[in-house]
Formats: C-alpha cells, sequence, structure tokens
C-alpha cells in the first residue's frame, strides 16, 4: 500500500468517526454555546452598569486593554477576560491607550447594561486597542470562553495602577 | 452650621413643594384638569429617527429629528397620536479607520414635543417595531433581549442610519397630559 492510500484510508476513518459537519449541526453548537452564556445581574439600584470583554484572539494577544475614565483605571482587559462595572447614571468617557488613544463616549442611564468590546488593531509599533460599543448577543456568543475578572482582582489592579501615579 | 442652613433650606423646599401641591389640589376643578392623564415613567414608545445620521459626518453632541410613529396609548385609549416630532442626540460618533476600526455610533432619544409638553426620553433601542398590538411590555423586553440599551449600529465600515428608522424608547418620568380633543380608542381593541 502506497504513502498516498494510507493518508487516504486514515482521513476516511476519520471523517466517519466524526461524521459530517451539516448546518444543523453548527447551529446546535451555537445554540449550545447560547445555553452556557454568562448570566448578567442587573446593575444596583439607581445605577447602570458596563460589560467590558475582549474576546480572545491570537491578534495581540500579549497586548493589555486597560480601559480608564479620567486618568483612572477601571480595570485591564487581558485575552479572553472581561469585567462588569456599575457606574453612576450620565455621561461617561472611556479611553484605552497605546500608540494612540481611543476613546469612546457612552451614556449610562439607570437599570441598563450596555457593553463594550476591546479589540486590538493593527499599529505601527504595536497592536493598537480599541474600545468599541457592543451589544448583549455579541457578549452572549464569546462569553462562555471568557473568563471573569473579579471585584478583588479590579481593586488590586486600580491600587497598583494609582501607587505608579 | 452649614448643616443646619442646608436643613433649614431643605424644610422651605419642602414647604413650597408642599404649597405648590395643595394649591394645585385646591384649585377649582376645570373640564381640562378633570382630563389630566398621567404616563408613567418607562412607558414605551415607538419612534422614527427622521434624519440620516452617519457615523462619519455626525458629531457628537449634535441633535437629529425624531417623530412618534405610533401613538401613546394608555389601557387601550390614544392619549398622544402618531405624528408628534422631537428631538435625539449623538452621544458618540467615530469614523471608520484603516487597520480595522470600524465605524461606531450611539445615539440617545431626548424627548417629545406634545402641544407644548414635553415628554422626556430613555432607554433608546434600535430598529423594534412596536405598531399595534406589539406596544407592550413583552416587546420591550424582548427588545432589550437582542439589543443593549442604547442604539448601537456597527458594521465593517461606517455606520448609517436611514432617515425613517424605526427605535423604541421609554419615558424618563411621569408626564401629565391634558389631552386636547377626545380621547380615542386604540385600533383594535374593544
Amino acid at each position: 500500500m502506497t504513502k498516498n492510500k494510507i493518508t487516504l484510508l486514515a482521513t476516511l476513518a476519520i471523517a466517519l468517526a466524526v461524521g459530517p459537519v451539516t448546518a444543523p449541526a453548527i447551529a446546535k453548537d451555537k445554540a449550545a454555546a447560547a445555553k452556557t452564556a454568562v448570566v448578567v445581574d442587573a446593575p444596583p439600584a439607581g445605577k447602570g452598569q458596563v460589560v467590558f470583554f475582549r474576546p480572545g484572539s491570537m491578534m495581540g494577544m500579549a497586548l493589555g486593554c486597560n480601559v480608564r475614565e479620567n486618568g483612572a483605571l477601571i480595570g485591564g482587559l487581558g485575552n479572553g477576560k472581561y469585567f462588569i462595572q456599575a457606574f453612576e447614571p450620565g455621561k461617561h468617557v472611556f479611553t484605552t491607550h497605546s500608540e494612540t488613544t481611543d476613546t469612546l463616549n457612552m451614556e449610562i442611564e439607570s437599570g441598563e447594561t450596555y457593553y463594550v468590546k476591546c479589540g486590538i488593531g493593527m499599529g505601527v509599533v504595536a497592536g493598537r486597542p480599541n474600545i468599541a460599543p457592543s451589544d448583549k448577543a455579541t457578549f452572549d456568543e464569546k462569553s462562555a470562553k471568557l473568563k471573569l475578572k473579579t471585584v478583588d482582582q479590579l481593586e488590586k489592579e486600580r491600587a497598583k495602577d494609582a501607587a505608579k501615579k | 452650621m452649614c448643616a443646619w442652613l442646608l436643613a433649614m433650606s431643605a424644610m422651605a423646599f419642602g414647604q413650597e413643594s408642599t404649597q405648590s401641591v395643595s394649591s394645585q389640589e385646591t384649585a377649582p376643578d376645570t373640564a381640562e384638569a378633570d382630563n389630566a392623564i398621567t404616563l408613567p415613567a418607562m412607558h414605551p414608545v415607538s419612534i422614527e429617527i427622521t434624519e440620516a445620521l452617519n457615523s462619519k459626518t455626525s458629531k457628537i453632541g449634535q441633535m437629529f429629528a425624531i417623530r412618534l410613529r405610533a401613538p401613546i396609548t394608555l389601557d387601550g385609549k390614544v392619549i398622544i397620536p402618531a405624528g408628534a416630532t422631537g428631538q435625539g442626540e449623538v452621544i458618540h460618533a467615530a469614523r471608520a479607520r484603516a487597520a480595522g476600526k470600524a465605524g461606531e455610533l450611539i445615539i440617545a432619544a431626548r424627548y417629545l414635543d406634545y402641544e407644548g409638553t414635553k415628554l422626556p426620553l430613555r432607554s433608546l433601542k434600535y430598529g423594534a417595531d412596536m405598531t399595534g398590538d406589539n406596544n407592550s411590555g413583552a416587546a420591550i423586553v424582548a427588545s432589550a433581549a437582542i439589543s443593549s440599551a442604547l442604539a448601537l449600529f456597527i458594521t465593517g465600515g461606517q455606520v448609517d442610519i436611514p432617515a425613517g428608522m424605526p427605535a423604541t424608547a421609554k419615558l424618563s418620568q411621569d408626564v401629565r397630559i391634558i389631552p386636547s380633543g377626545p380621547i380615542t380608542k386604540e385600533e383594535g381593541k374593544p
């Protein structure tokens, strides 16, 4: 038996074992992902909240995505991480900085949950973190694979950042 | 001392408010006052954005026109007919850039104007259609599950909101309305 025939048989065996990937199978996977989506609780009374998330990606995976407001660190988003932060209702300006500063203006209303996604774009020297408005559907699709950054972790991170200044 | 002054001013304010309410209570009843209806905060409204908006050309703080798409109803009665106009505001606009940064646009509904009464709005959601029987709390919850609290439109390139785009919002506070004409029943309601 030639090497090519062995390869062909091996491929067929794997295909038979795994079975055909059909559209309903893909839909089933998506449904399963939606079932395991993270459930975000309502914000505290009188406040709104933002779910900051960064889907896992090979692009710029070593880079951080530090989200700030008025220079103060809200939290850093590593690859595949998310955190939830409550805010007073009103206008808020979030920034993330690397080669350039990316700004996101938001108006937060009490009782509402907002979603902000961090992605890493291409820069001249290094990747450029970009924070952009997103939605629940996008978060739900990714959330099962994301890891929560706890309040304790965020507080430690903020204290460390404040000490640097 | 400061706290005392604050307490005194709070008391004075309280008295003023009480007087204001009681003067309303003791005012002679008029036909208008009898007809007054209070639309509760968070009451859903169906609107449309009557101006085209774009992530490249829209500016933060820019006001744009909105219009009441379906009548505001309460207990099966039309309180405010469709067509009332109002304004929204661009909260965030960023054009698409090289290196994969998509256009971004966040807008908010501010108010509708009905015969001189401003109806303050909040919780704008893009694209939800609440005409006829769909204008219910359930439809609002369903739309909340689909989109986020703001109207967010993001594509690979620029974001375009065409004129006439439907959206939903909610009243941000109780609004007292004195209808100018007879109140009609909502179409299709007994």
